[in-house]
């Protein structure tokens, strides 16, 4: 299984006018975590026109429902999109999880005054907070979320004692 | 009797102060937690203080790097393993 690559989702996400922002494992790596990860997150915004354009970015990715068995009648378009909320891919560049909502988020428009910008690859795009991720994490209430937390902390208090 | 007066308008004011209805948003990010703090110990943070020292995009660029190689050694293991199962 190859790991998801940040760069090819950025080349298809930000030139397809895409509303996103980047959570989870890669937006603890671009905030300074040294943890890998294999999965691209992001939450999307759920305007009718940003499914449209989510549908025709990620068409061409052959995006299909990851752990589901194979063959089923899965189809990327408007309407699967309308019928869910979040879903976990496999697609042509990875692993990509598209959520609409998230504990201790919400959806996009809660989640955005909670982002910044950031450039990465030549292209800019949206990245949650370090401190609204780590509340993103605790809200999940996962036991294995426990080590990342306190490296995400680590990293709280290590980037505030620089900033000193 | 006036200590017990005392006691009841006390425990009327802290009753005024709490509002059982209230709803408890997320605590603060650093909010401590002994289960987290546990962990925390055993974080490597010269790694991190070396990563902040770094711009975001030099951040993802070593991300990808580490990923892409380490899906190239998985995937000739797999193909070793492959070959051995065959033999």
């Amino acid at each position: 299984m190859e790991s998801a690559d940040l760069e090819k989702a950025l080349q298809v996400f930000v030139p397809g006018g895409i509303e996103f922002i980047l959570i989870g494992g890669w937006a603890a790596a671009l905030h300074g975590s040294a943890r890998s990860t294999i999965d691209v997150d992001v939450v999307y915004a759920r305007r009718r026109e940003n499914l449209r354009r989510l549908v025709t970015a990620i068409v061409p990715l052959a995006p299909y429902l990851r752990g589901a068995p194979a063959g089923l009648p899965f189809v990327w378009d408007e309407q699967t999109l309308r019928n869910g909320l979040n879903f976990t891919l496999t697609t042509s560049m990875g692993n990509l999880d598209l959520l609409g909502e998230v504990p201790g988020g919400g959806t996009y428009d809660q989640l955005l005054p909670h982002s910044i910008e950031m450039q990465a690859f030549g292209f800019t795009f949206r990245c949650v907070t370090l401190e609204k991720l780590i509340q993103l994490k605790r809200a999940a209430g996962r036991p294995k979320d426990l080590e990342p937390i306190a490296e995400l902390q680590a990293l709280l208090e290590e980037r505030r004692k620089m900033e000193e | 009797m006036q200590e017990q007066e005392n006691i009841n308008d006390a425990s009327r004011s802290n009753d005024r102060r709490e509002n059982p209805d209230e709803i408890i948003g997320l605590a603060a990010a650093d909010a401590p937690d002994p289960l987290i703090e546990a962990f925390k110990k055993d974080v490597d943070r010269t790694l991190l203080i070396a990563n902040l020292r770094k711009s975001v995009d030099q951040r993802a660029r070593q991300m990808q790097s580490f990923l892409r190689a380490r899906d190239a050694v998985r995937g000739a293991a797999w193909r070793q393993k492959g070959r051995a199962s065959l033999s």
